[in-house]
């Protein structure tokens, strides 16, 4: 590797010339304040300890004397002579080699301190602290600033002094509230995921009520739709799939409770802990409890390598990485989720950016080291359940001993046998038991053996040298990461605890209350959803790869104001989008345009294009087809062939008129490797990887599925008929339609032109066009 | 030093894509060579429209792609790997004299090629009966014998040489090229995938996804024949009348204009303006590009094509193989001539019975001998037919498979994986043919020196830096990481190159 500061040789001679790295007492705080704090950001993980990179040490003022490899770096009181100046600035700056470049404020500092001496106290020695990172530092409950707005409607809530604040110092201003018809869109799309119903529209604006808006948000977020709306987003992040991926892609026809568990929790407003605890431990936490197992359908939720387990087993290389590669991605899919940790990275090498080391990233594999992910049975009804349990218990009491001490045929009592037939015929009388893929322990045959032999006893867990299987290195326990004061990383469990004591371990790591990264992580993502963008637009990762949060007070408040009410995340939606920011129009303005093009500051609200789902949704519900029945099996946009090896997902062959496919887009069979086409063109999640923000692409292929799916064509003709048994004229069935769609009439000047076009192509073709406007797809 | 690229997923349009889109690049660029009746004309000048990097960072020698993909694990011991002494010791109980880690049960004796083996070129080249018409070319090829996976499982070892990544979630190398150097004719996709006409390969259409690059850059399957080549290009009949398209499209633009109007500023409501009018186009180009009727005999006959009836056995036939790989062939030479970027084709399907693909665990003569045959016409014809029109020496094609397989039999006839070693080889832009690289040990078991392995990295690194791109600075940050097409490995191959 080339070092990354090259000292040309003409400055070599100057070493530091001018003046020495003084030790004046003034300096020392300028130093101290402005200096050492740019140095400890963006200079000191690399240019530290014995070996530094480029040779240069940054940490002292000998390091900075000796230079970059005996070159010096600064020529005190001349700032155009130094090479540290030369590295960081220019368009794209050699330095920092990974990080952000330095601000141009910063720069300056530099520039100055440089001009004026380059003085640097010899007492003051810089370290970095890894925990000293916005998203590690503790959870404070911020002030909230105090209103600079009489004016109600632009300072509502909370939220509202906050962002007027940030608009305020950008000399910015908030834009004015949204009109009616555009309000009830943005909700109706926000919180369910669908449009309201024209008649809905126009009660609305028609409403007197001053409290008209709170009451249309609170009947809303009532709505059972929220749930579907809410747990889509859901599988996204935990990037929930219907086949296995990898080679053959197998389906798996029992993933779908895990997706019904999210709809009601959502739905039943789940306080944020006990919704993770579930999904990472609810089988032992909540034996017995239908929730508690369909949750851990969260663990299964990524693609698994069928092959890699069920045709190698343990023994071999390839099995070993197989398994390898599938807790990793329940570590990844688990600390991205709930932390926005990118723990994965620890894999291989310590984390190059984020104070995980790999033998952190290991003990997280650990927690998962029991499991697999299978088929589970379970009873949906506790009471039989808890039954069948105590029914089977029974019997294992009554099991006859193997063989007799003197090696004879054993002889059962009467009465036992008895009992025992009874109790198999009771078992036998209980209700069918469901099944659930989740993560479980797991017991097989032939190559895919599980850990259930075992008692479900974890497989060892080694620190692997490289990420490789050839390499193991030392033995590791289960744990989770050193982030929260006096909290300690490894999970002190008594002997004899089995795998479901760490995932519990895991889960109450995760919630407790001191967590500097779950409450953040729950508030931003809420966040995002409703507005586009997040406060941290990298909602994922919070690291120092991550971006960083635009309102870091409003982002601790919001977490606090989570973490210590109900846990309600209805309570956080409400609380969000009465907010006057929220009402704002999405109307541009050219001078905000100029200080803030990218609207971190909330000067208006942003307009989104609906995702994938949505537009599904929508043209089912304008054309009259949208089928609200809610929860089951999945619908299949595709016919299976040749199921027996290697299914082939079939979407072509399917009909787009089957009305089991009219059901609301979250309910459809999410094949991994072969997304439906229609939903890909419109930027659907890929299951295969973790989406906390989807792509919103504009391209000629997502035209032409608009335009020419057989879909779109079908229920343009079913839009057709619908108006036309509303309204016996075309002026009126024109307006239905327009109605039906856009959620208005038309003006006068479109009504006469799309008559005109359907007087040529008939009336369905002008439906299949409506569905194609901009205004069809977007929401202000 | 990797310099990041902003990750383009987070924001709704970067300052380059607005400029190109607002400007009038989606919609004015490149439909020129269409109405100019020049179907060549984005080929020949250099265009490159929506791409991430502002200049290549250094001269490229290629600028365009042909990726041959053989699903299931092409053995390069009946291919381009001529190993005398398989042929010395064939029937013997194989001992390398190590541990060998099958991936399957069924260890067989030393077994040697069903063929025999012949020097061709200048260069003298050694290759299998299987592939003797690429004997015609071996002056332009340059082979690797040295490749490494880290598997024997299809799915990871596919998504490795497809993506640099053994595990779902990762751009496909041609999504990289479209992302890095955009499009040359924006009235086609960037990135284009021929699958095989059986199905879909281990993992599907994940190979050639965008994974977290923008989606526009993904893999567009195009199915030659087919009453819709590209999903959706045209609707159903009776709706897709020629004055019902032009009429919407214009319609549909003045309501989007109108609704525009009052949302100024906002370039993406423009840019979906722009689509339509470029899908329009695109129903024009694809079907033409896709068109042979025009090519004349002495062409068809070259790829096989000049006799082609389109019923077949059920088994692997010579003749199924020849008429389907070559025709792919042809349209992907029509695609590169038209300004596609990356042309992705792939011989062989998933594992299904009767066997479909390479991976021939049963029976290596009944399997490999059709397929390879198929293959290896097809892309001779592709490499003289490139050549004779100029365009071989900017156009990079490279051929490879997910690993090996293995220098034992399995089961008496047939060969089990060999992720240890296994063969790649490039021809055209950039390449010096007639090389051999890095030999194989003598039993094709493994590397000859085992410390200098090749990688996939190492071949993606190489297809990069002859199209002009430093694999180190061609990163996304995504999910913390910088990511790269060739992850934190690679090294450019220079001795391969002319």
């Amino acid at each position: 590797m080339r070092s990354p500061l090259i000292v040309p040789a003409l400055v070599l001679a100057a070493v530091l010339t001018a003046t020495q790295p003084g030790s004046a007492i003034g300096p020392s705080a300028e130093f101290n304040d402005r200096v050492a704090p740019i140095f400890r950001q963006h200079c000191v993980r690399c240019h530290q300890g014995a070996k530094p990179k480029g040779g240069l040490d940054l940490t002292s003022s000998k390091g900075l004397a000796a230079g970059a490899e005996g070159s010096a770096i600064v020529v005190a009181g001349k700032p155009q002579q130094s090479r540290l100046l030369e590295v960081v600035s220019g368009e794209k700056p050699e330095m920092p080699k990974n990080g952000k470049p330095l601000s141009v404020p910063e720069i300056q500092v530099l520039r100055d301190w440089i001009a004026d001496g380059a003085k640097w106290p010899a007492s003051v020695v810089i370290k970095e602290d890894p925990l000293d990172w916005w998203s590690l530092r503790p959870l404070v409950k911020p002030r909230v600033p105090s209103s600079h707005y009489s004016n109600r409607s632009q300072s509502r809530t909370p939220i509202d002094a906050f962002v007027l604040d940030g608009l305020r110092t950008a000399g910015l201003n908030a834009s004015p509230e949204a009109d009616r018809r555009t309000l009830i869109r943005r909700l109706s799309y926000d919180l369910l995921g669908v449009p309201p119903d024209i008649e809905e529209v126009e009660a609305f604006v028609a409403d007197n009520d001053p409290l008209a808006y709170e009451k249309l948000v609170d009947r809303l977020l009532a709505s059972p739709h929220y749930g579907e709306r809410w747990a889509r987003h859901w599988l996204d992040i935990v990037h929930y799939g219907e086949t296995h991926g990898y080679d053959k892609d197998k389906p798996r026809p029992h993933a779908w409770p895990y997706r019904d568990y999210l709809i009601r929790a959502f739905n039943e407003d789940r306080p944020y802990s006990q919704f993770v605890e579930e999904q990472l431990a609810g089988d032992a936490l909540e034996a017995d409890s239908r929730d508690g197992i369909e949750a851990t359908g969260f663990l299964a939720a990524g693609p698994w390598d069928f092959i890699g387990h069920a045709e190698v087993p343990e023994t071999k290389i390839d099995g070993q990485i197989a398994r390898n590669l599938d807790r990793d991605d329940m570590v990844t899919t688990t600390l991205n989720t709930f932390c926005s940790l990118t723990a994965q990275c620890a894999r291989c090498h310590n984390h190059k950016f984020d104070p995980v080391a790999q033998e952190h990233y290991y003990s997280l594999q650990a927690v998962f080291a029991g499991i697999d992910r299978a088929d589970r049975a379970y009873d949906a009804d506790p009471a039989v359940a808890r039954r069948r349990r105590d029914l089977e218990a029974r019997l294992r009491e009554l099991e006859p001993q193997q063989t007799h001490r003197d090696g004879g045929p054993s002889v059962v009592p009467a009465g036992v046998v008895a009992e025992r037939s009874a109790i198999v015929a009771a078992l036998a009388a209980l209700p069918r038991q469901s099944l659930v893929y989740c993560g479980t322990v797991y017991s097989g045959s032939g190559a895919f053996r599980g850990t259930g032999a075992d008692g479900g006893r974890p497989r060892t867990i080694h620190v692997l040298e490289r990420g490789d299987v050839h390499r193991p290195g030392k033995l590791v326990g289960p744990g989770a990461l050193p982030f929260i004061k006096d909290v300690p990383w490894q999970f002190q469990l008594p002997t004899g605890a089995g795998e479901q004591e760490r995932r519990i371990a895991l889960a109450k790591w995760i919630v407790e209350p001191h967590n500097p990264l779950t409450w953040r992580s729950i508030a931003n993502r809420v966040w995002l959803y409703h507005f586009g963008h997040g406060i941290v637009d990298s909602p994922s990762d919070f690291g120092r790869m991550g971006q960083q949060p635009t309102h870091p007070e409003l982002l601790d408040w919001l977490a606090i104001n989570l973490r210590d009410g109900s846990q309600s995340l209805k309570r956080l939606h409400r609380l969000i989008v009465t907010s006057a920011a929220y009402r704002q129009a999405s109307t541009s303005d050219p001078r905000a345009e100029q200080i803030d093009a990218g609207n971190a500051r909330l000067w208006r609200m942003n307009r989104t294009r609906l995702d994938a789902e949505s537009i599904r949704d929508s043209v089912l519900a304008s054309s009259g087809r949208l089928d609200r029945r809610m929860f089951g099996p999945s619908f299949q946009t595709f016919l299976v062939e040749k199921p027996e090896h290697s299914p082939h997902y079939e979407y072509d062959k399917a009909d787009p008129d089957d009305r089991r496919t009219h059901r609301r887009g979250v309910y459809r069979f999410l094949v991994r490797s072969q997304p439906d086409p229609f939903e890909q063109a419109l930027d659907c999640a890929d299951p295969s990887q973790i989406v906390d923000k989807r792509d919103e692409s504009i391209t000629a292929l997502q035209a032409l599925a608009l335009l020419n799916d057989r879909f779109m064509i079908r229920m343009a003709e079913h839009l057709a008929e619908r108006v036309r048994a509303r309204r016996p004229d075309l002026d009126g069935q024109i307006a239905e339609a327009v109605r039906a769609t856009l959620q208005r009439l038309p003006t006068a000047s479109e009504s006469r032109r799309l008559a005109s076009f359907a007087r040529e192509f008939g009336l369905s073709e002008t439906c299949r066009l409506l569905f194609n406007l901009n205004e069809f797809v977007y929401v202000d | 030093m990797p310099d990041a690229l902003p990750n383009t997923n987070r924001l709704p349009l970067d300052r380059r894509r607005f400029l190109w889109e607002v400007g009038g690049g989606l919609g004015g660029i490149a439909l020129a060579h269409l109405l100019n009746g020049d179907g060549l004309l984005a080929a020949r000048t250099e265009r490159r429209a929506g791409g991430a990097l502002e200049r290549l960072h250094h001269p490229a020698k290629a600028k365009r792609v042909v990726q041959l993909f053989m699903a299931g694990g092409a053995s390069h011991l009946d291919t381009f790997d001529y190993k005398p002494l398989l042929h010395k010791r064939d029937g013997e109980k194989w001992d390398p004299g190590e541990h060998i880690e099958l991936f399957q049960d069924g260890f067989g004796a030393t077994f040697c090629s069903p063929w025999r083996w012949q020097q061709h070129g200048d260069c003298g080249k050694p290759l299998n009966e299987s592939v003797a018409p690429l004997g015609a070319c071996v002056d332009e090829m340059a082979f690797i014998h040295s490749l490494v996976g880290k598997t024997g499982v299809h799915s990871q070892g596919t998504y490795l040489q497809a993506t640099g990544f053994d595990r779902p979630g990762f751009p496909g190398a041609g999504a990289w090229v479209s992302f890095a150097l955009g499009s040359a004719n924006e009235n086609l996709p960037t990135f284009v995938v021929l699958p095989d006409h059986r199905g879909f390969g281990s993992n599907g259409p994940k190979n050639w996804s965008a994974g977290f690059l923008p989606a526009e850059h993904q893999g567009t399957i195009l199915r030659p024949g087919a009453a819709n080549p590209i999903a959706d290009l045209h609707a159903p009949a009776g709706h897709d009348g020629s004055a019902l398209r032009k009429r919407s499209i214009q319609l549909l633009s003045e309501l989007n204009r109108e609704h525009l109007a009052s949302r100024a500023g906002d370039s993406r409501l423009e840019a979906r303006i722009r689509s339509y009018e470029l899908a329009a186009r695109m129903q024009l180009s694809a079907p033409e590009a896709l068109d042979l009727s025009g090519e004349p005999q002495h062409v068809l006959k070259m790829y096989g094509l000049d006799h082609v009836t389109d019923s077949f056995p059920s088994e692997i036939n010579e003749r199924e193989e020849t008429v389907h790989f070559g025709r792919k062939c042809l349209i992907a030479r029509r695609l590169l001539e038209r300004g596609v970027r990356f042309v992705q084709i792939w011989s062989g399907c998933d594992n299904g019975f009767p066997r479909r693909n390479w991976d021939s665990h049963e029976d290596i003569a009944r399997d490999h001998r059709p397929m390879a045959l198929g293959m290896a016409r097809g892309a001779a014809a592709l490499i003289l037919d490139l050549k004779q029109r100029g365009l071989l020496d900017d156009t990079l094609i490279h051929w490879t498979t997910e690993f090996g397989r293995m220098p034992c039999a399995q089961g008496g006839r047939g060969r089990d994986h060999n992720p240890f070693v296994f063969t790649n080889w490039l021809a055209g832009g950039g390449i010096r043919g007639g090389t051999t690289f890095g030999p194989s040990d003598e039993w094709g078991y493994k590397p000859a020196d085992r410390d200098h392995p090749t990688t996939c990295h190492d071949v993606h690194a190489t297809i990069l830096h002859l199209l002009g791109i430093d694999h180190e600075r061609l990163t996304v940050l995504h999910n913390g990481i910088n990511r790269r097409l060739t992850d934190v490995e690679g090294t450019v191959l220079h001795k391969l190159f002319a």
